[in-house]
């Protein structure tokens, strides 16, 4: 048994009639078709774009000579630009300073955050390329439209770039989810050959690339990312969505499903599942989240929500060997 | 508001009292904050399969 390949129309509305997702027995899974704009034969080039992630269509305008493009693992997210409803313009710049104040939150790498304008400003810098930043966004308070500068003298002006590219994708995405939509968090989802939503939550090192690998073995199984989900509430039921945003393993998926059950992993010495004590559960979530830590309101909702996640989810910890005994143990457990 | 202990005491019934209970969890901030980038297998600045428009490597390997 397994799932079947594609979602309805893109839209989060429609995600929750993936309940009607297909059992097709011996059936393969086939790739979303889910760009309706591929590539033109300017290579790529194009003055928009949108990807659509967990139901949120991040949608690009750029000035004119300014060419954008996406990766080949982005193509499956691509959606109508027209669609998008966190909307951002983006254009060059030959000029583009830190603000002469405290940032809001300093990351201590590529970006710190200020307030500015109605909006924040996120800068974003790097030590490999000087001590001025390589490119700054302006969003408003709600995400729901900004700007984009690139730094012009950094670039190769003659490729086309992704001026999403991490880490502002992800945290336009996080920023926008705390606002009481959802939270992202550092795991593998997996959707076993009955439907059932797996996820697996772990810090790098903690054993989600090799699950990754193991679970791709098991025929029917679908994996929506090996790194990065987005745990959303649809129709009353928390559901786990695919991101772009992959591990080593390079999977990604913009299909969706139910959580069934959560497991914080690590690596043992022989398969154990322990339950876990919803509040255990929720903090451990909580410290594998990507939240935006510098908001009370942000970590409120976040706080509040995987402590919905736990209540109405079971939770596990599971220490597993690096075979075929680690699908067999979550398997036969779900039935 | 009852009391809990009354409520033990009388037939029986009713939630043991348990006091709250710190939990620690551990935090990797480097991780947490998506403030470096990412292997060179992931989309990123340093990433092969998303190639970078920088001139030169990425030194910020993250999560």
């Amino acid at each position: 048994m397994c799932i079947s390949g594609s979602l309805p129309e893109p839209g989060f509305l429609t995600m929750a009639t993936t309940d009607t997702l297909v059992r097709a027995e011996g059936a393969q899974l086939s790739p979303p078709q889910l760009d309706p704009f591929p590539l033109d034969s300017r290579a790529g080039k194009r003055d928009s774009l949108a990807i659509r992630v967990a139901g949120n269509v991040l949608g690009l305008f750029a000035e004119r000579g300014l060419q954008m493009a996406i990766g080949e693992e982005l193509k499956q997210f691509a959606v109508d630009p027209n669609s998008a409803d966190i909307r951002m313009s983006v254009a060059w710049t030959e000029k583009l300073d830190v603000p002469r104040r405290e940032p809001q939150f300093d990351s201590g790498g590529l970006w710190s955050v200020f307030d500015e304008e109605g909006g924040y400003r996120f800068v974003f810098s790097s030590p490999s390329l000087g001590a001025g930043p390589y490119k700054a966004a302006w969003l408003d308070f709600e995400f729901k439209t900004g700007r984009l500068d690139l730094f012009r003298p950094y670039f190769d002006a003659r490729r086309p770039v992704y001026p999403l590219e991490y880490p502002l994708d992800e945290l336009v995405m996080i920023h926008r989810l705390a606002r009481g939509e959802g939270v992202e968090i550092h795991g593998l989802g997996v959707v076993d050959g009955v439907g059932r939503g797996h996820l697996f939550v772990g810090h790098s090192g903690a054993g989600k690339s090799t699950l990754a690998r193991l679970w791709q073995q098991e025929p029917g199984a679908l994996i929506l990312s090996d790194d990065r989900i987005i745990l959303r509430e649809c129709a009353g039921q928390i559901w786990m969505h695919g991101t772009p945003w992959h591990g080593d393993v390079g999977v990604a998926s913009p299909q969706a499903a139910p959580l069934h059950r959560a497991y914080l992993i690590e690596h043992g010495s022989r398969c154990e599942l322990i339950e876990l004590s919803k509040a255990q559960a929720a903090a451990e979530f909580l410290a594998r989240c990507f939240v935006p830590h510098y908001s009370a309101e942000a970590m409120d909702f976040s706080l509040q929500f995987l402590g919905r996640v736990a209540r109405e989810t079971p939770c596990f910890l599971f220490r597993f060997l690096p075979d075929c005994r680690a699908v067999e143990a979550i398997c036969r457990a779900a039935a | 508001m009852p009391d809990e202990r009354q409520h033990d005491s009388g037939a029986g019934k009713g939630k043991v009292y348990e006091p709250p209970q710190v939990t620690r969890v551990t935090l990797r901030p480097e991780e947490a904050v998506l403030g470096a980038c990412k292997t060179v297998s992931i989309s990123g600045v340093g990433s092969g399969s998303n190639p970078c428009a920088y001139p030169v490597p990425c030194p910020n390997p993250g999560s």
